[in-house]
C-alpha cells in the first residue's frame, strides 16, 4: 500500500479513529493489526517472512536476557565465595552461550535476506569466475521477489538481539508486543532503523486524543507529500529516461540528470521519512530522525552523519566498533599502525553498506568510493589542516563554508553515477560524457531540458521542477540557520503546500526509491 | 482545528479557481505560433495540414511558403488520432477561420487507438467544449478512472501556466506557422534497426467515425480534403499490422471518394536511415525531400 495514495489515506483515518475511540489498553494491540494489515496488502505470501523473522529474534532477546539474568543472579548469590578468576570464568561461561544464541539468531536472519537478496548475485558471481578458469557453466537465476522491507527489519531485528545481547536493552516478553515493535506500519517499508530501547518508551503507552498532535503529524506528512510528488516524482521522470538510456543524451543532460537524481533521491526518501514519522507522531508514537539537511554537509563524514542516519548509527555501533575492538583487528594494530584497524573496519562497513542497498557491483563500488574518502580524510586530516594555516584560511569564513558545502554536494554526486546507472559499464559512460564531452552550448542546453517531456513542454516542466527544489532548499537554508519559516508560519506553509500539491503534484508516478532496498 | 479547516478550504478554493479559469479561459492567451488558436487567428488559410508530430517534423514550411500559393499552415499534436483531429477541424472552422485545402495526416499508427489525449497541449489551445467532447470519449474507456479525470482537468498545463511568460517565447522561437524550425540529423542504419514497432492491429469504431467526421465537416464547409501519408522508416511500413491498417485506411477513403497520398504513391526512399530521427519522424533531410514531393503532387493535382 503506497503512502501516497487514497487507499492508504481511508487506511490511515480509520486506523486513526478507532485507535482513539477503543479503550486505551488496547491501542498497541489495534496497531499490530494495522500494520499486518498494512504489510499485507503488499502480499500476503510475505508475512511468512516477517513471522520467521519476528519468532527467531523474539526467542533469541527473551532467552539472552534470562541467560544475562541467570549470570548476574550466579554473581550475586555467589558474590562472596566467587574469586575474581571465577566471576570472570563465570561471566565468559554465559557469554559464550549468550554469543551462541546471538550468533544463530543473525545467521538465520541475515541468512534468509541473504539468500533472498544475493543468491543470483553471488551465483552470478561465481559463474563469471567459473567462466574464467575456462568452465562455461551457468547457475541458473531463482525467480523469487524480496519481501517488502525485508532489508529494514531484519537489520531492526538484529540490532534488537545485539542489545539486549549486550545488555543495552530489555528484551520485550510479549511477543506480540515485540511483534509491533518489528512491523509498525509507518517503519516496515523503508525505515527509520529504530532502536527498540527508543521506541518501546511511546510504542506501548496509552495515548489520549490530542488535535495539536494530530495536526503538527499532518504538517510533516504534508511535507513529505510535497517533497515525494512536487519534487521527487518530477525530477524522477528526467532521471529514468536518460539513466535508462545513457547512450541516447549528450554530455549536458547526463550531468543534469545526475545532479537532479540527487535532488530526486533526497526528496523522495526524506519525504518518506516526513511521511512515516508525519503518521508515527499522530499515534503519539516518536522515530527516530533519519535526514538532517545533509546537503549542507561540509565533509563526507559529516554528509553521511546527516544521511539516512539511522542505517549509519547502526553500522556504526552493530558493526564498525565490534571488527575495530575485536581480538584480531586489536592484533593488527599492535602489529601495524593503529590506524589500520580503523581503516580495515571502515572498509568492513562502507563494503557493507554498499552490498546492503543492491545485489550489484556498482553499489559496492558507491559503498567503497564514499568508504574511500572517510578514510582518505581520516589520514590526511593533518595534511588538511597545515594546508589551511599556510594559506591563511578562516575555517569559520562563510565564503570558505560555501566552498566545503559545494565540494562535498560534487563529491557525493559523483557516488551517484554509481548509484543510479544500471550497471558499471553505463556508469563509465556517463562519468565519461560529463568530463569530456561536456560541450555546453546554447542548442545544447535546449536538447538537455528535453527529456522531461520529450518536446517543447519541457522548458515549462524545468521550471517547475527548479522552483519547487529552490522551495525545498530554501526552506532548509533558513532552517538551519535558526530561521524557523516552517515552525512559525505553519497555516501559510500548509496552504501554499496543499495548494501545490493539488496543482503539481505528479500522482500515480512511482513508488519509494528506497522500498526497493 | 478551525484554523486547519479554514486552511484546507482556502486551499481548496484556490485550487479550484485555478482549475476553472484554466479550463474555461487559457486558450485565450496570445499564441501566434503554433497549434489552433494560431490558425483561428489568422483568419485565412489556404493549406492546412492537419496531423501528428511526424507531419510537424516532417513537413518544411517555409518550402510551402515559397512554392504554393496563399498561406500554409502545420497544425499537429503529438500523437494526434483521427477523433481530435475533426475536434480540432470542427473548432477552427466554427470560429470562422476559412480554409481551403486540409492535408491530413494518413496515419494508420492512430487508428486502432481508443479515444485519448497524447498531447497536452490540445487541453490548452481548446475551447471548453472540445476538452469535454474528448474527454466523454475517454471517460467510456475501460480504464478510465478518477486519476485521469483529475489528470485532465487539474493537473494538466499547469507547469506551462505558471511559467508561461517565460515558456512561451522559448517554445515560440521554434516554430514557424506550426512548423518546426529544427533540422535534426538523421540516425544509422544499425541504430534504427534496434528500435522497436509497436504497431497493434485494428480500426476503432471511434477513429472511422472521426474520419467520415471530418469529411463531412469539409464538406459542409466547402473545405477540399486531401490525405498524406508521412514515410515511415522500411522497418515500421513493412511491419504486417501497418501495412493491414493502412489498407483499411485506404479503402474508407477510396470508398468515400477522397484524395489520399501513401508513401508507395510518393518518389520518397524510406531505406535511407538519413532521412530519419526514428521509425516516424524525419530529420532535416528527409522534411526537405518529403515536403518537395508534396509541393510536386499538390501542383500536378492543381493543373
Amino acid at each position: 500500500m503506497a503512502f501516497v495514495s487514497f487507499r492508504f489515506i481511508i487506511f490511515l483515518s480509520i486506523l486513526l479513529i478507532t485507535y482513539f475511540l477503543i479503550p486505551k489498553k488496547y491501542q498497541w494491540c489495534l496497531l499490530l493489526l494495522g500494520s499486518y494489515v498494512f504489510y499485507a496488502f503488499a502480499t500476503p505470501y510475505f508475512l511468512v517472512f516477517l513471522f520467521i523473522s519476528t519468532i527467531i529474534t523474539y526467542i533469541c532477546g527473551v532467552k539472552l536476557e534470562k541467560l544475562s539474568d541467570a549470570c548476574n543472579e550466579k554473581l550475586k548469590v555467589d558474590a562472596d565465595v566467587l574469586t575474581k578468576e571465577s566471576r570472570k570464568a563465570l561471566k565468559n561461561i554465559f557469554m559464550r552461550k549468550k554469543r551462541f544464541i546471538l550468533i544463530i539468531c543473525m545467521v538465520m536472519n541475515i541468512g534468509v535476506l541473504g539468500v533472498l537478496k544475493y543468491f543470483n548475485f553471488f551465483m552470478d558471481n561465481i559463474s563469471e569466475i567459473l567462466h574464467l578458469c575456462g568452465i562455461s557453466y551457468e547457475f541458473p537465476n531463482a525467480n523469487w521477489l524480496l519481501p517488502l522491507g525485508i532489508s529494514f527489519y531484519t537489520f531492526i531485528t538484529v540490532g534488537y538481539c545485539i542489545d539486549v545481547y549486550r545488555e543495552v536493552s530489555e528484551a520485550q516478553n510479549n511477543i506480540f508486543k515485540y511483534a509491533l515493535f518489528v512491523a509498525f506500519f509507518p517503519q516496515i517499508s523503508q525505515g527509520p532503523i529504530n532502536r527498540y530501547s527508543e521506541m518501546s518508551i511511546h510504542l506501548y503507552e496509552e495515548h489520549a486524543f490530542d488535535f495539536v498532535r494530530i495536526q503538527n503529524g499532518g504538517y510533516r506528512i504534508l511535507i513529505g507529500v510535497f517533497k515525494k510528488v512536487v519534487v521527487a516524482d518530477r525530477l524522477g521522470i528526467y532521471v529514468n529516461r536518460v539513466y535508462g538510456a545513457p547512450i541516447d543524451y549528450n554530455g549536458l543532460s547526463l550531468l543534469f540528470a545526475t545532479v537532479f537524481y540527487a535532488v530526486q533521491i533526497y526528496c523522495d526518501f526524506s519525504g518518506y521519512m516526513d511521511i512515516a514519522i508525519g503518521v508515527s507522531d499522530m499515534f503519539g508514537i516518536k522515530m527516530a530522525e533519519n535526514f538532517d539537511k545533509p546537503y549542507f554537509s561540509k565533509t563526507i563524514p559529516e554528509y553521511w552523519r546527516r544521511w539516512h542516519i539511522t542505517l549509519g548509527a547502526w553500522f556504526k555501533d552493530y558493526l564498525f566498533y565490534p571488527v575495530i575492538r575485536s581480538d584480531w583487528c586489536k592484533k593488527i594494530g599492535k602489529n601495524l599502525k593503529k590506524t589500520v584497524p580503523t581503516i580495515v573496519g571502515l572498509l568492513v562497513v562502507w563494503f557493507s553498506t554498499g552490498l546492503w542497498h543492491g545485489a550489484s557491483w556498482h553499489y559496492v563500488l558507491h559503498g567503497l568510493y564514499h568508504g574511500t574518502l572517510i578514510i582518505l580524510s581520516f589520514l590526511l586530516a593533518s595534511v588538511f589542516h597545515s594546508m589551511k594555516t599556510k594559506l591563511h584560511i578562516n575555517e569559520d569564513n562563510k565564503v570558505f563554508h560555501i566552498f566545503q558545502i559545494l565540494r562535498t554536494f560534487i563529491l557525493v554526486d559523483i557516488s551517484y553515477i554509481l548509484f543510479r546507472a544500471r550497471n558499471l559499464k553505463d556508469a563509465a559512460y556517463i562519468m565519461n560524457e560529463i568530463v569530456f564531452h561536456l560541450n555546453p552550448s546554447k542548442e545544447a542546453l535546449k536538447i538537455a531540458l528535453l527529456p522531461f517531456t520529450e518536446d517543447n513542454t519541457a522548458v515549462a516542466f524545468f521550471g517547475v521542477a527548479m522552483l519547487a527544489t529552490a522551495g525545498v532548499f530554501v526552506c532548509e537554508i533558513l532552517d538551519y540557520n535558526h530561521i524557523f519559516v516552517l515552525k512559525k508560519h505553519k497555516y501559510i506553509n500548509a496552504v501554499i503546500m496543499l495548494t501545490l500539491i493539488l496543482l503539481f503534484g505528479m500522482f500515480g508516478q512511482s513508488s519509494f526509491i528506497y522500498m526497493q532496498y | 482545528m478551525k484554523k486547519t479547516i479554514i486552511s484546507i478550504s482556502i486551499s481548496l478554493i484556490i485550487v479550484f479557481g485555478v482549475v476553472m479559469l484554466k479550463n474555461c479561459f487559457s486558450y485565450m492567451l496570445p499564441n501566434d505560433a503554433m497549434g489552433i488558436r494560431a490558425v483561428v487567428a489568422k483568419k485565412h488559410v489556404s493549406q492546412l495540414f492537419l496531423g501528428a508530430s511526424a507531419f510537424r517534423k516532417g513537413i518544411d514550411v517555409k518550402m510551402l511558403e515559397e512554392e504554393l500559393p496563399g498561406e500554409s499552415f502545420i497544425l499537429t499534436y503529438n500523437g494526434n488520432q483521427p477523433y481530435n483531429m475533426s475536434l480540432e477541424l470542427k473548432e477552427i472552422l466554427e470560429e470562422g477561420t476559412v480554409v481551403d485545402t486540409v492535408i491530413a495526416d494518413f496515419n494508420p499508427s492512430m487508428i486502432n487507438e481508443d479515444a485519448n489525449l497524447s498531447d497536452k497541449r490540445f487541453l490548452w489551445d481548446t475551447k471548453f467544449s472540445t476538452k469535454w467532447a474528448l474527454w466523454k470519449e475517454i471517460s467510456k474507456r475501460e480504464d478510465a478512472s478518477f486519476y485521469m479525470f483529475y489528470d485532465y482537468f487539474v493537473l494538466s498545463n499547469n507547469e506551462y501556466m505558471i511559467t508561461y511568460p517565460v515558456s512561451f517565447p522559448l517554445i515560440a522561437e521554434r516554430y514557424y506557422r506550426g512548423g518546426s524550425l529544427d533540422d535534426d540529423a538523421g540516425m544509422t542504419e544499425e541504430r534504427l534497426l534496434k528500435l522497436e514497432v509497436a504497431e497493434k492491429p485494428g480500426f476503432h469504431k471511434l477513429q472511422k467515425k472521426a474520419i467520415m467526421d471530418m469529411i463531412s465537416i469539409c464538406d459542409q464547409y466547402g473545405v477540399k480534403l486531401i490525405f498524406v501519408e508521412s514515410p515511415r522508416y522500411i522497418k515500421m511500413a513493412d511491419d504486417e499490422n501497418y501495412q493491414e491498417k493502412s489498407k483499411a485506411l485506404a479503402e474508407l477513403l477510396k470508398a468515400s471518394g477522397i484524395e489520399y497520398y501513401c508513401a508507395t504513391d510518393l518518389d520518397f526512399d524510406n531505406k535511407n536511415a538519413a532521412y530519419y530521427t526514428d521509425l516516424v519522424h524525419m530529420s532535416g533531410e528527409g522534411k526537405r525531400l518529403f515536403t518537395s514531393q508534396i509541393i510536386q503532387r499538390m501542383k500536378e493535382n492543381e493543373e
